[in-house]
């Protein structure tokens, strides 16, 4: 199952100009699933946006919500004037596109 | 009235004779540290203030209070912080309230919240019969463009979250309301967030529609041909050259979002629409350069061309479109204060204004210390 379609919410946004931040929101049991796959790790996240690890901020967990953040330092931000998304609102594409193993 | 607008000379000094002014992501790419080359070359710096000048304006007894660039939870935490509040719980409110009603289910930023702030936490209600607080609706709310969900660094300190709680409960009037408690404020040397622009040049776009199904195959090779032409033109040589002019064709229905992180590498659709994007030093080059990138995509030869009137259908006519000067983030900085207020003080004015008096003579600058 693809992230796309495990999660019940998925909001990208700027967290400042130079990092977005996805928050992923979840039905109970898919919850679980999310916070045991290998794709919701800063290595995971690394490896569907092709950048270093290095720029995943991190990856945090909420079992009250069932919800997850994933932030990453921009590869485009608004420095560049060809920067395609200036709020970062649709930046969660290839997070959403992986499969969720 | 606060502005929050720095000078360059103000800026210049701090920069000279203070502490070093770093910028907030060692990895953004920005200038480290801050010089004067750096505050001269950027058009306008404004600093996210926080609540201190607000409550400095409070305190003269206003009925309220206009600020330039603000930190968001700054404006929520003067007046409780004037009345004794904790920074923490100031902060956790002022996390939960600075959207109105976006932290409600539904989520409504049109609307407004309501909290009652005490020393140890608040709580918060929904004002609307049509929206309910809960706590999944206040947690998520702590999450929304933040970088960390339980972690912020501010003016004078970091909010922290961790051991934050949020109860649902019945009040006496039949209410559902949440309770919040549990926020720590770690105290921190006082900086401000600067944020700075940089003119990088005039935009001019043009727009074209294609839905030709062997230009739709070679979509990107044929934007590709037109910047080319650009390139080689006479005209626009010396410009290129020294940087001054930039043209970039965007491909919506290819990879307008994502760039490079694009997995599909053809249309894969039945139409696409590109935005000719050029970047110049003046808006007549940008148009220029705009109109001549047009006239080779809509008229320039490609491999089996069959619709030799023209490639692409143009919805806007001018088919070139001034858009604005274009400026880069050249400035997101932390400038180390001593005093959060002397550099922001309050300008009082009364309503309504009298007829027979000049706006000068009605504005009287209070210095707020």
């Amino acid at each position: 199952m693809r992230l796309y379609d495990a999660a019940a919410i998925i909001r990208s946004k700027n967290a400042g100009p130079f990092t977005v931040t996805v928050d992923l929101f979840f039905d109970p049991e898919r919850y679980e699933v999310a916070k045991a796959s290998t794709l919701l790790t800063p290595a995971g996240v690394a490896a569907a946006y092709g950048v270093d690890e290095s720029r995943v901020k991190g990856v945090w967990w909420d079992d009250r919500i069932h919800a997850a953040k994933v932030s990453v330092a921009r590869w485009s931000s608004s420095t560049d004037p060809y920067c395609a998304d200036l709020f970062g609102a649709h930046l969660h594409g290839p997070l959403a596109a992986a499969e969720l193993v | 009235m606060i502005r929050s607008e720095l000078s360059k000379d103000t800026l210049g000094a701090a920069v000279v004779g203070g502490e070093p002014v770093v910028p907030v992501s060692a990895d953004a790419g920005l200038a480290n540290p801050l010089t004067v080359a750096d505050v001269e070359q950027a058009d306008r710096v404004v600093a996210l203030i926080g609540p201190e000048p607000v409550m400095a304006a409070l305190e003269q007894g206003v009925d309220g209070v206009i600020t330039g660039r603000a930190l968001d939870i700054g404006l929520f935490m003067a007046l409780p912080m004037l009345r004794g509040v904790p920074a923490a719980v100031a902060a956790h409110a002022g996390k939960l309230l600075e959207c109105g009603g976006l932290a409600l289910d539904p989520g409504d930023s049109g609307r407004c919240i309501w909290a009652s702030v005490d020393e140890t936490g608040f709580t918060v209600r929904s004002p609307h019969d049509g929206a309910r607080a809960t706590v999944r609706s206040l947690v998520s709310h702590t999450f929304y463009e933040r970088s960390h969900p339980t972690w912020e660094d501010n003016p004078g300190g970091a909010l922290d979250l961790s051991a934050a709680t949020y109860v649902e409960r019945t009040a006496d009037d039949g209410v559902v309301e949440v309770r919040c408690e549990g926020a720590a404020w770690h105290e921190a040397p006082y900086t401000l967030l600067l944020e700075g622009a940089r003119r990088e040049g005039y935009r001019a776009v043009s727009l074209l529609g294609v839905r030709e199904p062997a230009l739709l195959e070679q979509a990107r090779a044929w934007t590709d041909s037109a910047e080319a032409a650009v390139a080689a033109a006479p005209r626009f040589a010396d410009a290129i050259a020294e940087g001054r002019l930039r043209v970039h064709s965007r491909i919506f229905g290819l990879d307008a979002v994502l760039g490079d992180l694009e997995p599909h590498r053809s249309v894969t659709g039945h139409e696409a629409g590109v935005l000719v994007d050029v970047v110049a030093d003046s808006e007549e080059l940008a148009k220029e350069a705009a109109y001549y990138a047009f006239i080779r995509l809509f008229i320039g030869p490609y491999p089996g061309r069959k619709t030799t009137a023209g490639n692409a259908a143009a919805p806007l006519m001018p088919v070139v479109v001034p858009v604005a000067d274009v400026y880069s983030f050249s400035i997101y900085h932390l400038l180390p204060l001593e005093d959060p207020v002397a550099l922001f003080p309050t300008t009082v004015t009364s309503f309504p204004r009298g007829a027979s008096r000049t706006p000068a003579e009605e504005e009287s600058a209070h210095a707020t210390v």
